[in-house]
C-alpha cells in the first residue's frame, strides 16, 4: 500500500513540478535574487522536498519504500544516459560543437583531476575505508565536478547583449559537451572490481559496459527499422530503458553509461524518421524525470553531520579552481587576455547530471560503505549552493545582470 | 527478420547477465524483466500479426513462455515484484474502456445493448448451469461426493462466473484493430455493462447458495448490503474522479498521461486500502472495484465537458506499452498445473460457455431487431474472459471451503483456454464485420 502511494506521490510531484519548474515561473517576481531564483527555476528545490518526505524526515519514503521505487531510479538513470547519447548523431554534430569538443574535454578532464586526486588522499586519511572505496568516492566526485549544468547559462543568457554574445555561446557549447567526462568517468568507476565483490577485471567490466550498450543499441536499431507509430516508438524506448537500465543495475555498472552508448549506436545508424521520434519522446519525458530523481535523490540523502561540511567546501572551492584552471588551459588561446582567467566562474552550475552521477553510485553499492554517504552530501549541498552562486559569477563574466539591463 | 534477430540478441544478453550474476541493486531484476517484457511482447504481438492472429495472443504467449512454468524468467517473485504494475494497468485500462464509451452513440443502440445484455447474462447462466448440474457428477472431480442441492449451488455458480467477460481483453483488440463503429461500440458497451451486472447477480446467486448449502443459515443482508454500497460507492466516486480529471484536462491540457497514470495508482491503492479498512472495522467483505471506479471516472470525462477527446488521444498514446504489460503479465500467470490437471472439465466448461455465447449474441440482436451485418457475429466478441472472474472464484473459496478451491482450479483453467480464444473470436468478429482498419473501405 504505502510503495504505491509513495510512487503515486512521486509521480504527482514529478508531474507538478515539471509543469511549474524549469524557466515557466516569471522572471521579474525574483528579480534581483538570481541565486534563489536559479535554484526554483532548476526544480533545485525537489531535493529539499524528498529530503523532508525521507527517512531522515517524515519517513514517508523510507528505506523499504525506497527500494521499491528502486526500477523508478534505474529508469530514470537510464532515461538520461539515452538521452545524452542519441544527441551524438556524428554527421550531424555541427562546426562549433566540433571546435567546441576539445576545450570542453580539457575543462572537464582538468576539474575531475583536480578534485578526485586531492579526495583520494583526504578520504583515505579521513575515512576508514579500503583504499579502493576511496578511490571510487573520489573519482565519483571527479564525474560530478567535472559536468556544468545549463541552468545558469539559460536563465542569464536571455540578458547577454553585444561583445558577450560569442562568449555566452561558447560557453553554452562547452557545458553541453563536458558531460562526456561526467558520463565515461562514472561508466569507468562502476569497471572497479571492488563493485562487484571483487570478482572479475576492469577490462572484463569495460567490455560488459560498453558490450551491452551496443547490443541494446543495436535492437532498438533493428525494431526500428520497420515503420512504427508513436505508440509502438514509445514501447520500444520504455522497454530499451527499463531492459538497459535494468542490465546495468543487475551487473554493478552504470546505467548511465550504458544507456548513453545506446543512445550513441541509435544516433548513428537508426532511421532518421525513428531517430527523430525518439528524441522528441526523450525529450518530452525529461523534466519529469529529472524532478522524479532529484525527489529520489532526496529522499535517499542522509546527511553526513557537520564533519562532512569541511569536505564539501574543500569540494566546492576545489571544483572553482578546477574550472578555472581548465577554463584558462582550454580557452585562453580563443579569449582576449583579460577574460581566459575567469572564464571558469561561467561553468560553476552544477545539476542534473552531478545529482545522476551520485543516484548512480547510491544504486550499485552494497550499503557497507561510508564513502557514498559522504559524497551524496557533498554532492548535493555543493550542487545547492553552485546553483546559488552561479548566475551571479556569470553575470560578471558576461557582464550583464541588472545594471546591464534584460533583453 | 531484424525482429527475431533483436530478440535472438536479447536472449544471449539476458544469458550472459544471468550467467554472470547479480550485484547489490535493489530493484534490478524487476526493471531488467519489465524492459524484457515490453520488448519481447511487441515482437511477439508482431509474429501473431503475420499468422492473422490479434498481438494480444502473442502477449500472452510471451507471457507464458517467460513464466514460471517454462523459462521462469518471470518467477513468482519476480512476478509479485511486478504485481503492481500490473493493478495499475488493470485501472489504466478501465479508464481506457470508460473514455471509448460515448453515451449519445450508446443511447442510440441502448435498445439492443439491453437486449444483448439480457441474452447473454440468462442464455449463458442457464445453458451453464444446466449443462453443469447434468454432467456435473462425471466431468467435475471434486463434484463426486455432493448432493443435488450443492450441485445446484456449484452449477449455478458456475453459470455466473461464466457470464464475466474481459473488458481489458476487448479495448485491446479494438485498439489494435483500430476498429471504429457501431458494432465495436455496443460489444465494448455490452462488455463493460455485463460486468456490473455480474457483481450484482453474483452476490444474489452466493447467498442465496449459503442458505441452500447451509441448514439453518439465514439470508446474508449484510453481504447483499456491502454489495449494493460497493456498487453506489464505486460508480460515485468513480464519477467523482471523472469531474476532476475533467476539469483539471480543460485547464491544463499537458502530460495527461502521467496524470492518469498517477490517478490509475491512487484510486487502486484507494479502492483495495479501504476493502481492507472496512473488513478490519466493520467485518463487511466491501470490494470496491477499480475497475468500476476507473470506467465511471473515463466515462465521465468522454462525455461532461469539453475534454474528452484530450482525454481519449492521451489514453491512446500511452496504451499500448500497458497492453503488452499487462497481457504478457497475465500470460504468465496462466495456470498450467491447473489446466493440466482439470482439461477436460475446462475444456467442456469452455465450449457449452461459447455455445451459450454465440447463441445468446444472435438471439439478441434478433430480438432487438437488428438487422446489421455483425448481427450473427456478436458472439464472437464476447468469449475473452479474466480478472473479475478470478476474483470471483476466490470469493467461492472463501465462502465454500470444503470444494471452492477444487472448484476455482476448474475456473482458472477455464479462463486461460478462454484468455486465448477469445481474442481471436473478436478479431475474426471484427473484421468480417469489416470495422477494423483493415477491412475498412477507404474513406
Amino acid at each position: 500500500m504505502k510503495l504505491v502511494l509513495a510512487a503515486a506521490l512521486v509521480t504527482v510531484l514529478a508531474f507538478a513540478g515539471s509543469r511549474f519548474s524549469f524557466l515557466r515561473l516569471p522572471l521579474t517576481r525574483l528579480s534581483g535574487a538570481s541565486g534563489i531564483r536559479n535554484i526554483l527555476l532548476t526544480g533545485t528545490e525537489f531535493l529539499f522536498v524528498g529530503l523532508l518526505l525521507g527517512s531522515s524526515s517524515a519517513g514517508v519514503l523510507d528505506k523499504k519504500t525506497l527500494t521499491g521505487l528502486a526500477p523508478l531510479l534505474g529508469m530514470g538513470l537510464s532515461w538520461i544516459g539515452l538521452l545524452f547519447g542519441i544527441q551524438w548523431q556524428v554527421s550531424k554534430l555541427g562546426d562549433s560543437v566540433r571546435s567546441g569538443l576539445k576545450p570542453a574535454m580539457i575543462q572537464a578532464a582538468v576539474a575531475a583531476g583536480l578534485v578526485a586526486v586531492p579526495f583520494y588522499f583526504l578520504f583515505r586519511s579521513l575515512l576508514d575505508v579500503s583504499d579502493e572505496w576511496c578511490l571510487v568516492g573520489a573519482l565519483t566526485l571527479g564525474a560530478a565536478a567535472s559536468d556544468t549544468a545549463q541552468s545558469a547559462l539559460a536563465l542569464v543568457g536571455r540578458t547577454v547583449r553585444g561583445e558577450s554574445r560569442p562568449l555566452a555561446q561558447l560557453l553554452r557549447t562547452v557545458a553541453d559537451l563536458d558531460g562526456v567526462i561526467a558520463v565515461a568517468l562514472i561508466g569507468a568507476v562502476c569497471w572497479l572490481p571492488v563493485l562487484h565483490g571483487g570478482t572479475g577485471s576492469v577490462a572484463m567490466w569495460a567490455a560488459m559496459s560498453i558490450g551491452v550498450g551496443v547490443v541494446m543499441g543495436l535492437v532498438v536499431v533493428a525494431l526500428t527499422s520497420y515503420r512504427a507509430t508513436e505508440d509502438e516508438l514509445l514501447l520500444i524506448l520504455l522497454g530499451t530503458v527499463l531492459c538497459g537500465g535494468g542490465m546495468a543495475l543487475y551487473l554493478s555498472l552504470s546505467p548511465l553509461f550504458v544507456n548513453a552508448v545506446t543512445g550513441a549506436v541509435v544516433a548513428n545508424f537508426a532511421r532518421s524518421r525513428a531517430l527523430a521520434s525518439l528524441q522528441s519522446l526523450l525529450v518530452r519525458g525529461d523534466r519529469a524525470v529529472y524532478v522524479m530523481f532529484l525527489l529520489l535523490a532526496g529522499a535517499q540523502w542522509h546527511p553526513s553531520g557537520w564533519s562532512v561540511l569541511g569536505l564539501t567546501a574543500a569540494y566546492f572551492v576545489l571544483r572553482v579552481a578546477g574550472k578555472v584552471a581548465g577554463g584558462w588551459l582550454a580557452l585562453h588561446r580563443s579569449l582576449p587576455a583579460h577574460m581566459a582567467p575567469r572564464v571558469g566562474l561561467g561553468l560553476l552550475s552544477h545539476g542534473g547530471l552531478a545529482v545522476a552521477v551520485v543516484v548512480n553510485l547510491q544504486q550499485i553499492h552494497d550499503g557497507s560503505s561510508q564513502v557514498v554517504d559522504a559524497v551524496t552530501t557533498i554532492v548535493l549541498v555543493a550542487v545547492v549552493v553552485s546553483e546559488v552562486l552561479s548566475p551571479t559569477l556569470l553575470q560578471r563574466l558576461l557582464g550583464t545582470g541588472p545594471q546591464g539591463g534584460t533583453a | 527478420m531484424r525482429r527475431l534477430v533483436a530478440l535472438a540478441a536479447l536472449a544471449g544478453l539476458f544469458a550472459v547477465t544471468g550467467w554472470l550474476g547479480a550485484g547489490p541493486a535493489p530493484g534490478a531484476t524487476p526493471t531488467l524483466v519489465a524492459g524484457l517484457v515490453l520488448l519481447i511482447g511487441h515482437v511477439a504481438g508482431h509474429a501473431m500479426t503475420i499468422l492473422g492472429l490479434p498481438r494480444i495472443t502473442g502477449y500472452l504467449a510471451s507471457g507464458l513462455v517467460l513464466g514460471p512454468h517454462v523459462l521462469a524468467v518471470i518467477s513468482e517473485p519476480v512476478g509479485q515484484q511486478l504485481f503492481f504494475l500490473n493493478q495499475l494497468a488493470i485501472a489504466f485500462i478501465a479508464l481506457a474502456a470508460g473514455a471509448e464509451l460515448h453515451v449519445s452513440q450508446l443511447r442510440a443502440r441502448a435498445g439492443l445493448i439491453g437486449w444483448l445484455v439480457a441474452a447473454t447474462t440468462g442464455i449463458v447462466l442457464v445453458g451453464v448451469a444446466l449443462v453443469v448440474f447434468f454432467v456435473g457428477p462425471s466431468m467435475l472431480p471434486f463434484a463426486a461426493g455432493l448432493t443435488p442441492i450443492q450441485m445446484a449451488a456449484v452449477a449455478t455458480l458456475l453459470g455466473v462466473i461464466a457470464v464475466a467477460r474481459s473488458p481489458s481483453s476487448a479495448l485491446a483488440v479494438i485498439r489494435e484493430c483500430d476498429a471504429h463503429g457501431p458494432f465495436s461500440e455496443t460489444a465494448l458497451g455490452v462488455t463493460v455493462a455485463i460486468d456490473v451486472v455480474v457483481i450484482v447477480l453474483f452476490a444474489v446467486v452466493l447467498a442465496t447458495c449459503e442458505v441452500l448449502l447451509s441448514p439453518g443459515a439465514a439470508l446474508d443482508v449484510d453481504f447483499a448490503l456491502s454489495v449494493l454500497l460497493e456498487l453506489t460507492a464505486g460508480i460515485a466516486s468513480g464519477a467523482v474522479i471523472g469531474l476532476v480529471l475533467s476539469f483539471y484536462i480543460a485547464r491544463w491540457p499537458a502530460n495527461i498521461a502521467l496524470l492518469l497514470l498517477g490517478t490509475a495508482l491512487v484510486v487502486t491503492e484507494i479502492a483495495h486500502g479501504t476493502a481492507h479498512y472496512v473488513q478490519a472495522t466493520h467485518e463487511l467483505p466491501l470490494r470496491l472495484e477499480p475497475l468500476l471506479i476507473c470506467v465511471t471516472a473515463g466515462f465521465v470525462v468522454r462525455n461532461v465537458g469539453n475534454s474528452g477527446d484530450a482525454f481519449a488521444h492521451a489514453v491512446e498514446r500511452v496504451s499500448l506499452p500497458v497492453f503488452v504489460l499487462f497481457f504478457t503479465l497475465a500470460g504468465a500467470a496462466l495456470d498450467l498445473q491447473a489446466l493440466r490437471r482439470t482439461w477436460a472439465a475446462a475444456l467442456t466448461l469452455v465450449l457449452v460457455r461459447a455455445g451459450s455465447i454465440l447463441g445468446a449474441g444472435w438471439a439478441g440482436a434478433a430480438v432487438a431487431g437488428d438487422q446489421s451485418r455483425g448481427r450473427r457475429l456478436y458472439g464472437c466478441t464476447f468469449l475473452t474472459q479474466a480478472g473479475i472472474s478470478i476474483g470471483l472464484a476466490l470469493e467461492v473459496v472463501r465462502r465454500f471451503p470444503e470444494w471452492g478451491e477444487a472448484f476455482a482450479t476448474v475456473v482458472v483453467a477455464a479462463i486461460s483456454i478462454n484468455q486465448i480464444i477469445g481474442p481471436v473470436a473478436m478479431k475474426f468478429a471484427l473484421q468480417r464485420v469489416g470495422e477494423a482498419r483493415s477491412t475498412r473501405p477507404a474513406a
